[in-house]
Parts: C-alpha cells; structure tokens; sequence
C-alpha cells in the first residue's frame, strides 16, 4: 500500500471511529470546547503506541504462544507510564489528578489510543508503516470526531423531535457517517487491496 | 440542575456509548454471546476488586488494582476461547483486549465513594447482567434484521431472507443503537413524568 493510500484508508475506509464504535460522548454539542491539546497528544501518542504495541504483540507474545496476555501487558504499561508520570509530577510538586468517576463515563482516551494501536497492528509489520499508519489512524479519529460535533452544533439549531436530542442522535449520524465512509470504502478500498 | 427524570437516560445512554465498541463488533448472536461473556467477567472481576479491598487502600491502587484484575481476567478468558473455538479467537481476539478499558469497566474499578454506595454494590454487579444481556439482545436483533435468520454457530448458514443487510455492518450497529437510545429516553420520561 502507498502512503497516500494509506492515508486516505485511515481516514475514511478504516477510520477507528466507526468500524470500532469508539463514539466520544458528550450530551450537549453547543458551547463544545475543543482540547487542541489533547488532540495532538493523542496523534503524537499514537505513533509510538503503534510501534510499541506491535513490538510487544508481534516480537514477544506471539512466539511464545501467549498473545491473549495483550489486555494484561497493555494495562501493565498503561498504569506503568501513569505511576512513573505520576512520580515525576509529585517530585516537581504537581501531582496528577487520579480519575474521576465522571471523567470515566465517557471514552478514556487511552482507550481511543490502544484501538488505534490494535487496527495498526493488524495490517502493517513494518516499523515506518506502522508510525505512520498510527498517526493517520489517530489523524482520522480526531477528524471524525470533529466532524460528529460539528453535526451535532448545526443539529441543536433544528427542530429534532425532543427524543432524538443528545446522545440518540449524536449515534444516529455517527452511523450515518460510517455509511459514507463503508461506500467509499467499498468502492475505492476493497477494490485497491483484491 | 439535573432532574430525576434527565438523569436516568442520562445515565445509560452515557453506559450505552461506553458499551457501543462490543455493540458494534457483535454482528451475531454467536459473536453477541462471546463478547458478552468476555464482558461479564471483566465488569465483575473488576466490580467484585473494587468492592471487597478494604478502605484503607488508596484510591489510584484500588482503581490500579482492579482494573489489572479484570485485564488479567481477560487474559483467562481469551485463552479459553482459543482452546474452545480457535476461529471465534481469530475473529473476535482484539475485539474482547479492549473490553477491560471500555467505560462501563474502567468506571465500576474505581472504589465506592462512602460506606452507603459500598451497601449498594451488589447493583453494579446486576447492573453488568444487563448490560451483558444487551449486547446478547444486540447480536440477535442484528443477525436477524441482516440475514432474517439466526444460527447458533458460525458455521451454520442463515437460510432465511434478508430484511435488513445494513444491520450487519458498523453503520446498520450505530444507527440502532441511536433508535435504541431514542426508545429508552421516551420510555424513561413516560415513566418518570410528574405526577399532576
């Protein structure tokens, strides 16, 4: 696959967002604030996450038979890099705030981050694929999600049955994105890779 | 401020987007069933964790402690998938590592805030049937709504008449789970309406 293809496969054909169903959750789109911030960390995350978890799936579990143990060293790491962080804060007398039982209810963006290294892992091998794959694949979430809430604000100033507001039709047009993305992917993606 | 009658919706729905990645994944009820399995043990591994450590532990331990319990419990539970049915593994594999750090888990890892939420901790656990049972009911509702027939194992061939073919894919998933979100808040605000 050629980087553009690659690109534009991350992004639209196989964009995280909806084939894994990962749908940030917020209640009201008005008013949104957008964490640059925490954007870019999920893209400049990503690209060693991918890397990383290919390593340890691919070099270290799958010879020794063991890859069911994945979610197991995945959440070793994650608290891992946490508690390290955590230290690190503590000593520059900054301490990390520990989770909220708000802050969980909607998806943590570890979670966003791990998919991210999973889809990558299942189609590339190679360390640059699958950085750059990774970047793309975090790229096309954070695009999706942008677009999602940018439906939603427009949606706000429409008269939608009371029902549908919120949460109901925030799903509704996630998969009504995913039907575009799923016929470009048909027509374009599918035929690429035969 | 939040009423009664915002806050229950509210709440599942918020549940529902948390649960959406195995709701999206479970196509069919053989796959509904497998996912829904791999969550049952997770949430209440991690939910059981977070209820028995005594108070004195801190908090980010607990959290820490339980949700490793519940990724180590998935460990377990893909293992035993491979042995079982090797081919469901290949299928479903990454789909359930996910599972342990889905909202729905990640939140019912973190201790009870006060001895009286410790009191109620056995509705968590009922709660994680329910969810379970919803993504059983997902993979029925799509596998009948794509192929217009149910098998009860993967090799089985669906002999019935397509009523649906869109329910098979993400997109069919999101668009019933946003019916579904719509169906649960008319009914919790028919339910929770004031009384005049």
């Amino acid at each position: 696959m050629n980087s553009f293809a690659l690109i534009f496969y991350f992004v639209f054909g196989g964009n995280i967002l909806i084939t894994w169903g990962i749908v940030p959750c917020r209640d009201q789109a008005v008013g949104i604030r957008r964490s640059w911030i925490g954007a870019l960390s999920i893209f400049l995350a990503s690209i060693p996450a991918s890397l990383i978890d290919s390593f340890l799936y691919r070099r270290l579990l799958t010879p020794l038979g063991l890859e069911s143990m994945e979610p197991l060293v995945f959440g070793l790491f994650l608290f891992g890099v946490y508690f390290s962080f955590s230290a690190a804060a503590s000593a520059l007398g900054k301490p990390l705030q520990a989770p909220t039982d708000e802050g969980t209810k909607t998806i943590p963006w570890s979670l966003a981050l791990y998919v991210v290294a999973l889809s990558v892992g299942e189609r590339f091998s190679s360390p640059l694929s699958l950085m750059v794959a990774g970047g793309v694949a975090a790229f096309g979430f954070i695009a999706a999600t942008v677009l999602l809430d940018d439906i939603m604000a427009r949606l706000d100033l429409e008269s939608v049955p009371e029902v549908f507001r919120g949460m109901p039709a925030r799903f509704i047009s996630a998969g009504l994105i995913a039907l575009a993305f799923s016929g470009v992917d048909a027509a374009f993606f599918s035929r690429l890779f035969e | 401020m939040i009423n009664e009658r915002d806050r229950v919706p509210g709440v599942l729905l918020a549940t529902l987007a948390g649960l959406a990645p195995l709701l999206v994944a479970a196509d069919d009820l053989v796959k509904g069933v497998s996912l829904a399995g791999g969550f049952l043990v997770a949430y209440t591994v991690s939910a059981t964790l977070a209820l028995l450590l005594p108070a004195r532990v801190p908090p980010i331990r607990a959290f820490a402690l339980a949700a490793l319990a519940a990724a180590a419990s998935m460990t377990l539970y893909t293992s035993i998938l491979r042995i079982v049915d090797p081919v469901l593994f290949e299928l479903l594999g990454r789909r359930l590592f996910i599972v342990p750090f889905l909202g729905p888990v990640i939140s019912v890892a973190l201790a009870p805030k006060n001895e009286a939420a410790r009191d109620r901790g056995w509705e968590r656990l009922i709660g994680g049937l329910g969810f379970a049972l919803a993504i059983c009911l997902m993979g029925f509702m799509r596998e009948l709504l794509s192929s217009g027939a149910i098998s009860i194992d993967l090799a089985g061939q669906a002999l019935g008449r397509p009523i649906l073919p869109i329910a098979s894919q993400p997109s069919g998933a999101l668009i019933l789970i946003g019916l579904v979100s719509a169906a649960i808040v008319a009914v919790s605000r028919a339910v929770l309406r004031p009384s005049p």
